[in-house]
């Protein structure tokens, strides 16, 4: 019976067990209490595990309990997949037992529930002579309310109808201690809430339940605005252009939220009008254009944003159509070019608090990096560029059903991809991977030449050679031939491919370089590396090592964290406390702007070899 | 014998090491500058700019075989100031005001020292009158202005403007270049020449220098 080696996340736990086992029994092997309450029998639906590798296809229980958009995103049943391969199993913290901390898929932070939003049963006295206090005055006495939200006239204008229809048993919804909504009866549904991440190139809205602190959905999209430009300088330019410029990429992101709201509730079979407060994080440029603030000082020297600071704004206001007095949070920004996400990283990953110096990657279109050191926080922008996401890539996609996340060599290639779908393309740890691989073989040179075919290294394997197809500037690697897949098509990476992905790591390697050297201090210090990015974009340390897009850490000191700007949204929503703290994270951190380090233009170009950088010594 | 196949060879390749060793050997060895720049420098920088055109060579490899070349030059420069090694033209390149994108400008400046000129880098954010300057003290020939954005494009017709105020506009050639910027919006403002990238801005400058 063949063994295989599962590694449980984010713990990097690993056990041998058969082919075939569940991730279930896997989890427990290796020491790890999951919830289970139906024993394993794919009834309850709560053990939901993220799985990387190869296993079992989700049959029909899986697809009804965790829903079609889940189980593209590469989530699974633990109790139903069985693993058929070397795999690593995410548990994230609502699957754990013992929960009542915040869901964050990757991260470790346990924080108390502290949701700005709460749900308050009234079984409120009637009027009588004795009573006459007036209805809405009488239900905030007795759900101990101080008063109502601003603009409340239309809850006012609904109380009468709900309080005499309902026998005056009604749910209250309140924010800060404010009325927000009311409902007859005993309602069972929880409020709800919507953190969302709109990142240049991939944009992610997560649905939570606001009383439990649950994820009950997951939606993505890419990002519309990018039809007006693939990155945030050109996007600015365009809101510039005309009067109408900003309205429209306005529209543009809100039309996406709107889907993924769409598409989440469907998921949770939940309704809209449920969803009480919506925290985004963003870079600087995405959170103005989300809130149609001009964004046209960003562009130009010195980059100054509109707004740093947090805003609480109503939903209304923004045109989004959630309970009319839902109220939307936007975490503050940092700089031009270093925004809301960033903080929601620093967030997540609570860098502030990190005994050594770490240091926190985004691997997206802005490759924004902070570090964290002897209570300073220094962060900087990048601009990577978005090959990392897919864009720019030939055949690059989001990190989306399809899309391949893994590749490996052997005599022939091995990929994997997200929900075990047929290929659609290759996503950003897909390409990571291809290109450390082709690189490990030799296909790819370390300055970022393909060889054409007639070039192959001696000792290439010949089903590897054969995927070798043209020369020069054409030279590409199909990682899918038509023969492989079901519907006949095929995923190749071209030569160019690998420059663009040598740019957007050269550009990488370099900010780090430089924040580490503001610190006084050199790769061998570093305590740890966290790496983040945009949903279903996790990177394998080994590649990103291999490349050179990161420092060549010995591997216990990296630590792949996930959609960390996600998550620094989703604990701000459930979590007043931690709006105070990402408040505080934004005002202490120092911003390096790179393109005023004379340093910066030496180290990029000395970064674009791929190949192990910067010398460490364990 | 000096090893002037090897030092281009070594500029093609980004080996900035081996690039400063060959011409330290080749200058021991009492060769003459200039031939060091013609086989060395020069041939390295054209097949450089040859294999970019083709496509062999993308952005990285530019990158450090410039890097190389500039290794090469420092070794040389004391010298060049004693012999009369004459540049091809003098060249006064910056990135124009409001604007403080460098590594495309960097490249042209490093392909055109490659190619025997003389460069006048004036950095970034460089408001028109220090255009007038270079051209005034330092005898530039020929103004490269460079512009990444729609926003900071005009400045190049401002700069071109001071110049004509400046009494200098007749000494002169100006190219431009830039992600945004276009041959039309060349003859828009009234400048010389449009290059698209380093390696024909290389070719775009010696055309205006013979002229």
């Amino acid at each position: 019976m063949e063994r295989i080696r599962v590694t449980i996340q984010p713990e990097q736990r690993t056990v041998e067990v058969a082919a075939g086992t569940t991730a279930l029994d896997a989890i427990e092997a290796a020491g790890i209490g999951l919830e289970a309450p139906c024993g394993g029998r794919g009834r309850c639906g709560k053990c939901r595990v993220m799985v990387r590798g190869p296993a079992s296809t989700p049959r029909a229980t899986e697809r009804r309990l965790l829903g079609e958009a889940e189980i593209a995103h590469g989530a699974r049943l633990a109790c139903r997949a069985r693993l058929q391969g070397d795999a690593e199993v995410l548990v994230p913290e609502e699957a754990r037992l013992g929960r009542g901390s915040i869901v964050a898929d990757g991260v470790e932070r346990q924080v108390a529930l502290d949701p700005a939003v709460r749900k308050i049963f009234a079984a409120v006295p009637e009027p009588s002579l004795e009573d006459q206090r007036g209805d809405v005055e009488r239900l905030l006495a007795t759900a101990d309310l101080a008063g109502c939200v601003p603009d409340g006239i239309e809850l006012a204008r609904r109380v009468p109808r709900v309080l005499r229809s309902s026998k005056f048993r009604v749910t209250a919804v309140a924010i800060d201690g404010l009325l927000a909504g009311v409902e007859r009866g005993r309602v069972s549904a929880n409020p709800l809430g919507m953190a969302f991440d709109i990142g240049t190139t991939t944009v992610v809205g997560y649905l939570m339940d606001l009383r439990t602190g649950q994820q009950l959905a997951v939606g993505s999209r890419l990002n519309p605005q990018s039809r007006y430009g693939a990155d945030v300088v050109s996007r600015i330019e365009f809101a510039g252009q005309s009067p109408e410029g900003l309205t429209t990429l306005n529209r543009a992101i809100l039309g996406a939220l709107d889907e993924i709201i769409d598409e989440t509730c469907e998921a949770a079979q939940m309704r809209r009008r449920f969803i009480y407060e919506v925290a985004v994080v963003g870079n600087t440029a995405m959170h103005h254009l989300f809130l149609r603030l001009p964004p046209e000082s960003l562009a130009v020297i010195p980059y100054v944003p509109v707004l740093t600071s947090p805003r609480y704004v109503p939903t209304q206001s923004v045109g989004m159509r959630l309970h009319p007095n839902a109220r939307i949070y936007t975490l503050p920004n940092i700089a031009g070019f270093v925004g809301a996400d960033t903080v929601g990283v620093a967030l997540a990953s609570n860098l502030a608090a990190s005994p050594g110096l770490t240091v926190a990657v985004d691997i997206g279109t802005n490759g924004e990096v902070v570090a964290a050191a002897d209570g300073r926080l220094l962060a900087c922008s990048t601009a990577a560029g978005p090959a990392f996401e897919g864009a720019r890539i030939s055949q690059g996609v989001r990190g989306t059903e399809g899309a391949i996340d893994a590749v490996a060599f052997g005599d022939d290639v091995r990929i994997h991809t997200i929900g075990d779908a047929p290929a659609v393309g290759i996503c950003g740890s897909g390409l990571i991977d291809a290109v450390a691989e082709l690189r490990r073989v030799g296909v790819v040179e370390e300055m970022g030449r393909m060889l054409g075919r007639e070039e192959a290294p001696a000792g290439l394997p010949a089903a590897l050679r054969d995927r070798m197809e043209g020369s020069g500037g054409e030279a590409r690697f199909l990682l899918v031939r038509p023969d492989e897949h079901p519907a006949g098509r095929l995923v190749a990476l071209t030569s160019r491919d690998v420059r663009e992905l040598q740019l957007a790591k050269g550009a990488l390697y370099a900010g780090i370089d430089i924040l580490l050297r503001r610190l006084g201090a050199g790769v061998a210090q570093v305590d740890e590396l966290l790496l983040a990015g945009a949903f279903g974009n996790y990177v394998r340390r080994e590649s990103a090592v291999g490349i050179g897009m990161i420092p060549a850490l010995g591997l216990s000191r990296i630590r792949s964290i996930g959609n960390a700007a996600g998550s620094g949204a989703k604990l701000a929503l459930l979590s007043r406390a931690m709006r105070a703290e990402a408040a505080e994270i934004a005002r202490k951190v120092e911003y390096v702007e790179l393109s005023n380090d004379s340093a910066f233009y030496d180290r990029f170009t000395g970064a674009m070899a791929l190949a192990p950088m910067g010398e460490d010594r364990g | 014998m000096a090893d002037l196949k090897g030092l281009a060879e070594a500029i093609i390749n980004g080996k900035a090491d081996a690039a400063r060793e060959l011409t330290q050997q080749a200058v021991d060895e009492k060769t003459a500058p200039k031939q060091i720049i013609d086989e060395g420098l020069i041939a390295g920088m054209s097949e450089v700019g040859r294999r970019f055109k083709a496509n062999e060579f993308y952005v990285p490899e530019v990158l450090i075989a410039a890097r190389a070349m500039h290794a090469a030059l420092d070794v040389l420069k004391p010298l060049l100031a004693e012999s009369d090694v004459q540049p091809v033209g003098y060249v006064a390149i910056g990135t124009v005001k409001g604007d403080l994108h460098d590594i495309g400008k960097n490249l042209v400046a490093m392909m055109l020292e490659g190619a025997g000129f003389q460069v006048i880098d004036l950095g970034v954010d460089v408001p028109p009158e220090k255009f007038v300057e270079a051209i005034k003290e330092q005898k530039a020939q020929i103004v490269a202005l460079s512009a990444l954005l729609t926003t900071t494009m005009p400045a190049m017709g401002d700069t071109i403007k001071a110049l004509d105020a400046g009494g200098v506009r007749g000494n002169v050639k100006v190219i431009i270049g830039g992600a945004p910027v276009t041959q039309s919006y060349a003859d828009e403002i009234g400048a010389d020449g449009y290059a698209a990238d380093a390696a024909s801005a290389v070719d775009k400058a010696k055309e205006l220098s013979a002229k």
